[in-house]
Protein backbone atom coordinates (compact mmCIF):
# COMPACT_ATOMS: atom_id res chain seq x y z
CA UNK A 1 0.00 0.00 0.00
CA UNK A 2 2.48 2.39 0.81
CA UNK A 3 4.63 1.34 -1.85
CA UNK A 4 2.34 2.24 -4.25
CA UNK A 5 1.45 5.44 -2.54
CA UNK A 6 5.42 6.20 -2.77
CA UNK A 7 5.27 4.90 -6.43
CA UNK A 8 2.31 7.08 -7.74
CA UNK A 9 3.95 10.57 -6.01
CA UNK A 10 7.60 9.67 -7.81
CA UNK A 11 5.62 8.75 -10.92
CA UNK A 12 4.07 12.40 -10.56
CA UNK A 13 6.98 14.13 -9.41
CA UNK A 14 8.66 12.42 -12.42
CA UNK A 15 6.09 13.56 -15.00
CA UNK A 16 6.27 17.46 -13.50
CA UNK A 17 9.68 17.34 -14.33
CA UNK A 18 9.05 16.06 -17.95
CA UNK A 19 6.76 18.49 -18.36
CA UNK A 20 8.46 21.49 -16.64
CA UNK A 21 11.71 20.67 -18.84
CA UNK A 22 9.80 20.23 -21.65
CA UNK A 23 7.97 23.63 -21.38
CA UNK A 24 11.87 25.37 -20.55
CA UNK A 25 12.97 23.94 -24.45
CA UNK A 26 10.21 23.81 -26.30
CA UNK A 27 8.19 27.58 -25.22
CA UNK A 28 11.47 29.88 -26.37
CA UNK A 29 11.39 28.06 -29.48
CA UNK A 30 7.69 28.04 -30.61
CA UNK A 31 7.39 31.64 -28.95
CA UNK A 32 10.73 32.58 -31.52
CA UNK A 33 8.94 31.04 -34.16
CA UNK A 34 5.42 33.56 -33.50
CA UNK A 35 7.86 36.20 -33.06
CA UNK A 36 9.79 35.90 -36.37
CA UNK A 37 5.81 35.19 -38.42
CA UNK A 38 4.60 38.16 -36.71
CA UNK A 39 7.52 40.36 -36.66
CA UNK A 40 7.90 39.79 -40.62
CA UNK A 41 4.20 40.68 -40.78
CA UNK A 42 4.51 44.29 -39.12
CA UNK A 43 7.29 44.90 -40.92
CA UNK A 44 6.79 43.27 -44.00
CA UNK A 45 6.25 46.61 -46.28
CA UNK A 46 9.54 47.89 -45.31
CA UNK A 47 11.30 44.63 -45.86
CA UNK A 48 10.21 44.59 -49.91
CA UNK A 49 11.71 47.95 -49.78
CA UNK A 50 14.87 46.78 -48.05
CA UNK A 51 14.77 43.89 -50.18
CA UNK A 52 14.72 45.78 -54.08
CA UNK A 53 17.35 48.39 -52.20
CA UNK A 54 19.48 45.59 -51.53
CA UNK A 55 19.51 44.16 -55.07
CA UNK A 56 19.84 47.01 -56.71
CA UNK A 57 23.42 47.59 -54.55
CA UNK A 58 23.99 43.99 -54.75
CA UNK A 59 23.92 44.31 -58.74
CA UNK A 60 26.22 47.28 -58.67
CA UNK A 61 28.39 45.18 -57.09
CA UNK A 62 28.16 42.09 -58.85
CA UNK A 63 29.04 44.91 -62.15
CA UNK A 64 32.16 46.88 -60.59
CA UNK A 65 33.98 43.50 -59.79
CA UNK A 66 32.89 41.39 -62.66
CA UNK A 67 34.43 44.40 -64.68
CA UNK A 68 37.43 44.67 -62.36
CA UNK A 69 37.80 41.12 -62.58
CA UNK A 70 38.08 41.03 -66.13
CA UNK A 71 40.58 43.19 -66.35
CA UNK A 72 42.70 41.69 -64.00
CA UNK A 73 42.59 38.57 -66.20
CA UNK A 74 43.49 39.98 -69.21
CA UNK A 75 46.79 42.13 -67.27
CA UNK A 76 47.58 38.73 -65.60
CA UNK A 77 47.12 36.72 -69.25
CA UNK A 78 49.52 39.38 -71.54
CA UNK A 79 52.08 39.46 -68.23
CA UNK A 80 52.17 35.42 -68.41
CA UNK A 81 52.39 36.12 -72.68
CA UNK A 82 55.41 38.41 -71.78
CA UNK A 83 56.80 35.97 -69.51
CA UNK A 84 56.65 32.69 -71.94
CA UNK A 85 57.87 34.94 -74.58
CA UNK A 86 61.12 35.77 -72.80
CA UNK A 87 61.52 32.31 -71.77
CA UNK A 88 60.97 32.49 -67.91
CA UNK A 89 59.27 29.70 -66.06
CA UNK A 90 55.38 30.96 -65.87
CA UNK A 91 53.93 27.55 -64.14
CA UNK A 92 53.00 28.94 -61.06
CA UNK A 93 51.28 32.01 -62.84
CA UNK A 94 49.70 29.86 -65.16
CA UNK A 95 48.28 27.68 -62.02
CA UNK A 96 47.52 31.15 -60.20
CA UNK A 97 45.42 32.01 -63.60
CA UNK A 98 43.75 29.07 -64.07
CA UNK A 99 42.59 29.35 -60.33
CA UNK A 100 41.28 32.91 -60.91
CA UNK A 101 39.19 31.94 -63.89
CA UNK A 102 37.66 29.10 -61.90
CA UNK A 103 36.99 31.26 -59.02
CA UNK A 104 35.47 33.84 -61.01
CA UNK A 105 33.34 31.78 -63.38
CA UNK A 106 31.87 30.16 -59.90
CA UNK A 107 30.95 34.24 -58.70
CA UNK A 108 29.47 34.53 -61.21
CA UNK A 109 27.21 31.29 -61.20
CA UNK A 110 26.63 32.01 -57.41
CA UNK A 111 25.67 35.51 -58.12
CA UNK A 112 22.97 34.02 -60.58
CA UNK A 113 21.65 31.98 -58.22
CA UNK A 114 21.79 34.43 -55.25
CA UNK A 115 19.94 36.96 -57.20
CA UNK A 116 17.45 34.59 -58.37
CA UNK A 117 16.99 33.55 -54.29
CA UNK A 118 16.43 37.28 -53.76
CA UNK A 119 13.60 37.37 -56.89
CA UNK A 120 12.13 34.17 -55.40
CA UNK A 121 12.16 36.40 -51.68
CA UNK A 122 10.74 39.43 -52.91
CA UNK A 123 7.30 37.54 -54.99
CA UNK A 124 6.10 35.82 -51.53
CA UNK A 125 3.17 37.78 -49.70
CA UNK A 126 4.92 37.99 -46.58
CA UNK A 127 1.76 39.70 -45.16
CA UNK A 128 -0.04 36.28 -45.45
CA UNK A 129 2.86 33.57 -45.77
CA UNK A 130 5.82 34.93 -43.15
CA UNK A 131 6.86 31.76 -42.85
CA UNK A 132 7.25 31.15 -46.48
CA UNK A 133 9.16 34.32 -46.70
CA UNK A 134 11.37 33.36 -43.43
CA UNK A 135 12.20 29.70 -45.44
CA UNK A 136 13.37 31.93 -48.74
CA UNK A 137 15.11 34.36 -46.79
CA UNK A 138 17.26 31.41 -45.27
CA UNK A 139 18.07 30.83 -48.86
CA UNK A 140 19.02 33.74 -49.98
CA UNK A 141 21.04 33.78 -46.76
CA UNK A 142 23.23 30.75 -47.95
CA UNK A 143 23.77 31.96 -51.34
CA UNK A 144 24.87 35.09 -50.90
CA UNK A 145 27.42 33.41 -48.46
CA UNK A 146 28.25 31.42 -51.12
CA UNK A 147 29.20 34.62 -53.37
CA UNK A 148 31.30 35.94 -50.39
CA UNK A 149 33.22 32.64 -50.25
CA UNK A 150 34.23 32.98 -54.07
CA UNK A 151 35.33 36.69 -53.20
CA UNK A 152 37.45 35.28 -50.56
CA UNK A 153 39.00 32.74 -52.46
CA UNK A 154 39.36 35.15 -55.42
CA UNK A 155 41.26 37.51 -52.97
CA UNK A 156 43.15 35.27 -51.47
CA UNK A 157 44.64 33.79 -55.25
CA UNK A 158 45.02 38.00 -56.22
CA UNK A 159 47.11 37.86 -52.95
CA UNK A 160 49.42 34.85 -54.00
CA UNK A 161 49.64 35.84 -57.51
CA UNK A 162 51.41 39.84 -56.39
CA UNK A 163 53.58 38.05 -53.54
CA UNK A 164 54.87 35.41 -56.82
CA UNK A 165 55.24 38.41 -59.05
CA UNK A 166 57.31 40.60 -56.50
CA UNK A 167 59.49 37.63 -55.96
CA UNK A 168 60.12 37.74 -59.14
CA UNK A 169 60.90 41.65 -59.51
CA UNK A 170 63.49 41.19 -56.89
CA UNK A 171 65.36 37.84 -58.61
CA UNK A 172 65.19 40.45 -61.72
CA UNK A 173 66.93 43.26 -59.97
CA UNK A 174 70.36 44.31 -60.83
CA UNK A 175 73.01 43.48 -58.80
CA UNK A 176 74.42 46.53 -56.31
CA UNK A 177 77.10 48.36 -58.28
CA UNK A 178 79.75 47.39 -55.47
CA UNK A 179 79.26 43.37 -55.93
CA UNK A 180 79.09 43.74 -59.87
CA UNK A 181 82.69 45.56 -59.69
CA UNK A 182 84.08 42.86 -57.15
CA UNK B 1 -11.95 17.61 -106.65
CA UNK B 2 -11.08 17.64 -110.35
CA UNK B 3 -8.11 18.43 -112.14
CA UNK B 4 -10.04 21.30 -113.48
CA UNK B 5 -11.34 22.42 -109.90
CA UNK B 6 -8.29 22.26 -108.24
CA UNK B 7 -6.31 24.66 -110.80
CA UNK B 8 -9.67 26.91 -110.66
CA UNK B 9 -9.42 27.49 -107.18
CA UNK B 10 -5.29 28.46 -107.36
CA UNK B 11 -6.04 30.65 -110.03
CA UNK B 12 -8.58 32.57 -107.97
CA UNK B 13 -6.57 32.40 -105.30
CA UNK B 14 -3.56 34.00 -107.60
CA UNK B 15 -6.23 36.51 -108.72
CA UNK B 16 -7.35 37.07 -104.92
CA UNK B 17 -3.67 37.91 -104.29
CA UNK B 18 -2.87 40.26 -106.53
CA UNK B 19 -5.30 41.75 -106.16
CA UNK B 20 -4.73 42.75 -102.16
CA UNK B 21 -0.92 42.41 -102.78
CA UNK B 22 -0.07 44.92 -100.61
CA UNK B 23 -2.37 44.34 -97.38
CA UNK B 24 -1.17 40.81 -97.53
CA UNK B 25 2.62 41.92 -97.40
CA UNK B 26 1.56 44.09 -94.96
CA UNK B 27 0.11 41.67 -92.39
CA UNK B 28 2.61 38.87 -92.89
CA UNK B 29 5.55 41.99 -91.86
CA UNK B 30 3.44 42.38 -88.58
CA UNK B 31 3.49 38.25 -87.78
CA UNK B 32 7.25 38.35 -88.61
CA UNK B 33 7.66 41.76 -86.67
CA UNK B 34 5.80 40.05 -83.17
CA UNK B 35 7.81 36.46 -84.09
CA UNK B 36 11.11 37.99 -83.73
CA UNK B 37 10.59 40.20 -80.92
CA UNK B 38 9.08 37.19 -79.49
CA UNK B 39 12.15 35.37 -79.95
CA UNK B 40 14.61 38.57 -79.02
CA UNK B 41 12.40 38.69 -75.70
CA UNK B 42 13.11 34.76 -74.86
CA UNK B 43 16.34 35.02 -75.52
CA UNK B 44 16.79 38.37 -73.09
CA UNK B 45 14.95 36.65 -70.38
CA UNK B 46 16.07 33.01 -70.54
CA UNK B 47 19.74 34.02 -71.57
CA UNK B 48 20.25 36.04 -67.95
CA UNK B 49 20.62 39.61 -69.95
CA UNK B 50 17.59 40.75 -68.04
CA UNK B 51 19.94 40.33 -64.62
CA UNK B 52 22.51 43.22 -65.77
CA UNK B 53 20.57 45.41 -67.71
CA UNK B 54 20.65 48.58 -65.69
CA UNK B 55 19.55 50.81 -68.82
CA UNK B 56 15.97 49.73 -67.43
CA UNK B 57 13.72 52.20 -65.76
CA UNK B 58 14.42 52.02 -61.21
CA UNK B 59 18.08 51.21 -61.95
CA UNK B 60 19.41 54.93 -62.60
CA UNK B 61 21.13 54.88 -58.76
CA UNK B 62 23.13 51.35 -60.20
CA UNK B 63 24.44 53.35 -63.44
CA UNK B 64 25.66 55.96 -61.30
CA UNK B 65 27.30 53.59 -59.06
CA UNK B 66 29.57 51.97 -61.53
CA UNK B 67 33.10 53.08 -60.52
CA UNK B 68 34.79 53.39 -64.11
CA UNK B 69 33.66 52.46 -67.65
CA UNK B 70 35.33 49.81 -69.43
CA UNK B 71 38.67 50.48 -71.34
CA UNK B 72 40.22 48.71 -73.78
CA UNK B 73 43.22 48.34 -72.76
CA UNK B 74 46.89 46.90 -74.89
CA UNK B 75 49.85 45.14 -73.06
CA UNK B 76 53.26 44.85 -74.59
CA UNK B 77 53.67 41.30 -74.52
CA UNK B 78 57.10 41.20 -76.35
CA UNK B 79 59.97 43.61 -75.18
CA UNK B 80 62.29 41.99 -72.64
CA UNK B 81 61.54 41.58 -69.26
CA UNK B 82 62.69 43.76 -66.44
CA UNK B 83 62.35 44.39 -62.83
CA UNK B 84 60.68 47.52 -63.65
CA UNK B 85 58.49 45.83 -65.93
CA UNK B 86 57.05 43.56 -62.99
CA UNK B 87 56.93 46.50 -60.67
CA UNK B 88 54.64 48.59 -63.21
CA UNK B 89 52.21 44.85 -63.26
CA UNK B 90 51.69 45.01 -59.57
CA UNK B 91 51.37 48.55 -59.33
CA UNK B 92 48.53 48.08 -62.03
CA UNK B 93 47.48 44.87 -59.94
CA UNK B 94 47.57 46.96 -56.99
CA UNK B 95 45.16 49.36 -58.35
CA UNK B 96 42.40 46.65 -59.40
CA UNK B 97 42.52 45.35 -55.84
CA UNK B 98 42.19 48.63 -54.73
CA UNK B 99 39.18 49.17 -56.39
CA UNK B 100 37.51 45.69 -55.73
CA UNK B 101 37.84 47.15 -51.82
CA UNK B 102 35.59 49.78 -52.67
CA UNK B 103 32.62 47.54 -53.98
CA UNK B 104 31.07 44.99 -51.13
CA UNK B 105 32.19 41.73 -51.13
CA UNK B 106 29.15 40.09 -49.47
CA UNK B 107 30.72 39.17 -46.91
CA UNK B 108 28.24 41.79 -44.37
CA UNK B 109 25.24 40.71 -42.88
CA UNK B 110 22.78 42.28 -45.03
CA UNK B 111 20.20 39.47 -44.71
CA UNK B 112 20.99 39.06 -41.13
CA UNK B 113 18.37 38.97 -38.54
CA UNK B 114 19.81 42.45 -36.95
CA UNK B 115 19.64 44.29 -40.30
CA UNK B 116 15.54 42.92 -41.45
CA UNK B 117 14.92 43.51 -37.32
CA UNK B 118 13.53 40.26 -37.19
CA UNK B 119 14.35 36.97 -35.29
CA UNK B 120 14.52 33.99 -37.29
CA UNK B 121 17.14 31.77 -35.83
CA UNK B 122 18.05 31.32 -31.87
Amino acid sequence: MTDSLAYRVVKKLHLSVVFLIFGLVASPAMVLAQDASQLTKERCTWLDGYIDTLRQSDLSSRLNRGRDYDNISKQTDAFAQRLRNNHIDTGIFDDLSRQFTDQVSQFRDSYAHYDDSLIALATVDCKNHPDEFIAKLEQARSKRSEIAARVSQIDGILQQYREKATVLQTQLQPAPASQATQ
Amino acid sequence: MSKKQLKDLVHRARCHFRHYKLTVALVIAVLLTFVLTGVSLVIYGLGGFSRFDISRPGLEKVRQSLTKPSVEKTYDTTSPVTAKTVESFVNELDDYTGDLKKNDNFAAPSLSDEELQITTSQ
